[in-house]
């Protein structure tokens, strides 16, 4: 019989509140993220909605009080924010002696600070701070984050796009399993770019209005940007120090669409994969999923693909689903993680999260998600997926106790 | 229009980094999308941008881009009447 | 036991499988003319290697070498793909953005944007090769055979899968720098069992090479 996989905290930072009670409170009160651009200095501002963090990179460096902080990419303020709810919300001492690691992913890195270096060196290349490109690459972000925690015993990035989080979860339930680590904080970051919003404005699959995730007349996603992090403990780790976990990982799955680099297959064979084999490792059967937290973009191609998956798996009869990207946008890297949080809030606290802006079903599909928010519900198992670019697809069962 | 054909069969090659192709191996009118080049999604994005940068007309829509992309002929057509 | 059955390294505009009677080689000065010539040396007929940015020329071409005339018997939905690097995709990022300072232009590149995350690569192996297994991809200062071996063994272990492709894919500065192993759970004709030992050397063996300090 494998370890059990407690998750023993959780943290998180979105456009929809600077930590878990916060969000929380936004989702049962329906209340989204997405608006017009605030703090990113882009030409897309009043164009294009996002889902922006509500506070200012000066603001996020004054909450956490370090003295780098000034020179944190947004990317690690963020992640170094809902790090410290996690572990604080855990309850756990890293230095008491139990072997703690952290597996963090961002797709976007410090590119924050690097682009807007460039811009400066571009124009002179005797100015700009050098100090600025510092913190691009991914595993800066990471590095931070485990200085900040005090964390050393394993540190490891993951970049896998948008199933990155997911992933890093996955790493982290392993590393206990085969006795390396006895606890690990595990989730990602990811902040908005100028880089990030005209690639995928080039990719033409950002929605102008604000999105609608598995509808028919749905135009594309919403970007987002946020931090979340979950404490995975061994039963060994919790019994040391006499703490309760929250729920537990009962599950998890990673494959390949093997089909393009950016579109998922017609027939979603990626996500139906990840989706089989998660269930399977969960032990538990389609029937035994009170809620999907889909991965929901609402681009064409995700949502038909992910449908057609879901139908498939659940062709004995389709559990309740929504996308709470229509709550935080797409926030990439960290998307797995956030709506891990999301997952384990709702097991908590009894409730599903309503799928925003629905109207029609998908032609075909005759999929219908959760259009208004469901309190005092017994929620046992959650599946949650999240799909990359690369045809990266996985999934989790996060499961009551 | 056969020069404008012509040069736009040299200009997708560069665009769309269809290296092994010469000219001469593209027909004006067979189908891009559904031949051997194996054309995607995002050869149609850029589509859009060489026609927006070279010859400074705007798709829409990605749906219209569907019939106007339909052969090289098609597109060369689309640029003739709205430029 | 879990097997390395064989390796490809890619560095220098090499291209070979240690003790190979037919290693590749190209002298061009830049890897976007090294690869096209390495990819044309090996007769390959697949044209969406001329997209591809040149991190995943590099994971393509070593894996070419490595699978050529290679008889693969596993299920495809149970082979992965491991692979970590040190640069993530950081010489695409910079050509994207270099390119969309040019205000005019800035965001039109929808085949290069593309790239700009090192996991692409994992996508393109795997709709070359038909690979559909689960697949990580990390991001380190080097290899780290440990963390790689104890994972993939694993993943063997627990029969999640049956084979795999693990490596090192890292390109930038105009230099490639690649391993990759395939790795069966059993296999008849293999020198090395996947342990952290034999990664090493693997890793080890690649340094070597680029640092041009063995002789090939």
């Amino acid at each position: 019989m494998p370890e059990k996989i407690y998750i023993s905290g959780i943290g998180a930072i979105s456009s929809i509140g600077v930590n878990v009670p916060e969000l929380l409170a936004s989702i049962r009160s329906s209340r989204h993220g997405i608006q017009h651009i605030v703090h990113l200095d882009t030409s897309h501002r009043g164009n294009l909605p996002v889902g922006e963090v509500k506070l200012s990179n000066e603001q996020l460096a004054e909450r956490i009080q370090t003295e780098k902080a000034s020179n944190f990419s947004r990317t690690t303020l963020l992640g170094i924010v809902a790090a410290r709810e996690a572990v604080a919300h855990a309850g756990i001492d890293i230095q008491d002696g139990l072997k703690t690691g952290i597996i963090s992913s961002t797709s976007v890195g410090g590119i924050d600070k690097t682009e807007n270096f460039f811009k400066k060196f571009f124009a002179d290349p005797t100015s700009g701070r050098l100090r600025n490109i510092t913190s691009h690459d991914c595993g800066d972000s990471t590095e931070n984050i485990a200085v900040d925690l005090g964390v050393y015993h394993y540190i490891s990035t993951i970049s896998t796009a948008c199933s990155s989080s997911a992933n890093a979860i996955m790493t982290g339930a392993r590393l206990i399993r085969h006795k390396i680590l006895d606890r690990v904080i595990v989730g990602g970051t990811d902040a908005l770019t100028k880089y990030t919003l005209n690639g995928f404005n080039a990719l033409k699959i950002l929605d102008t209005g604000h999105c609608k995730p598995f509808d028919q007349n749905r135009n594309g996603l919403n970007l987002g940007e946020g931090a979340a992090y979950l404490v995975l403990e061994s039963e060994k780790s919790l019994k040391q120090r006499n703490a309760e976990p929250i729920c537990y990982l009962s599950g998890y799955g990673n494959a390949n669409d093997a089909y393009h680099q950016t579109a998922s297959s017609p027939e979603g064979n990626g996500a139906y994969s990840a989706m089989e084999i998660a269930l399977k490792q969960s032990t538990f059967l389609p029937g035994d999923i009170d809620y999907v937290n889909v991965h929901g973009t609402a681009t064409y191609v995700n949502d038909l693909s992910e449908g057609t998956a879901m139908s498939k798996l659940f062709s004995e009869g389709m559990p309740r689903f929504s996308s709470t990207k229509s709550f935080t946008g797409h926030t990439l890297a960290a998307a797995g993680s956030i709506e891990a949080v999301i997952s384990v809030l709702s097991i908590k606290n009894n409730f599903i999260a309503p799928n925003l802006n629905f109207q029609s079903s998908i032609e075909g599909l005759n999929m219908v998600p959760v259009q208004e928010l469901q309190e005092n519900i017994e929620i046992r198992n959650i599946l949650s997926n999240s799909f990359g670019f690369g045809g990266n697809c996985s999934a989790l069962v996060i499961s009551a106790l | 229009m056969e020069a404008l054909i012509s040069k736009l069969k040299e200009q997708l090659i560069e665009q769309l980094n269809l290296e092994d192709y010469t000219p001469e191996d593209i027909n004006e009118d067979d189908s891009l999308f559904e031949s051997e080049m194996g054309l995607d999604s995002i050869d149609a994005l850029e589509i859009i941008v060489l026609l927006e940068q070279e010859y400074g007309v705007k798709i829409q829509n990605k749906e219209d881009g569907e019939k106007i992309f339909h052969s090289v002929r098609t597109i060369a057509e689309h640029i003739q009447a709205n430029s | 036991m879990t097997k390395i059955v064989k390796t490809a390294y890619h560095t220098t505009g090499a291209l070979h499988i240690k003790g190979d009677k037919n290693p590749f080689f190209s002298k061009e000065i830049t890897y976007t003319d090294r690869s096209k010539d390495l990819y044309k040396q090996m007769n390959l007929s697949y044209s969406k290697f001329y997209k591809m940015d040149l991190l995943c020329r590099a994971a393509f071409l070593c894996a070419e070498k490595l699978l050529r005339d290679y008889e693969i018997v596993e299920d495809p939905n149970k082979i992965g793909i491991f692979l970590a690097n040190h640069s993530s995709s950081l010489h695409t990022d910079e050509q994207y953005y270099n390119k969309s300072i040019d205000t005019i232009n800035a965001q039109r590149q929808p085949a290069l944007f593309v790239y700009t995350l090192p996991n692409i690569m994992l996508g393109e192996l795997s709709i070359r090769h038909g690979f559909k297994g689960e697949q990580c991809m990390w991001i380190d200062s080097e290899f780290n055979e440990e963390f790689v071996s104890n994972y993939v063994n694993s993943l063997f272990g627990t029969n999640k899968i049956d084979a795999c492709l693990l490596g090192w894919v890292d390109f930038y500065d105009d230099k490639e720098n690649v391993f990759l192993s395939w790795v069966e759970g059993s296999a008849a004709k293999a020198e090395e069992h996947l342990t952290p030992k034999n990664l090493k050397s693997i890793k080890n063996y690649l340094n070597n090479l680029a640092d041009g300090s063995t002789n090939k």
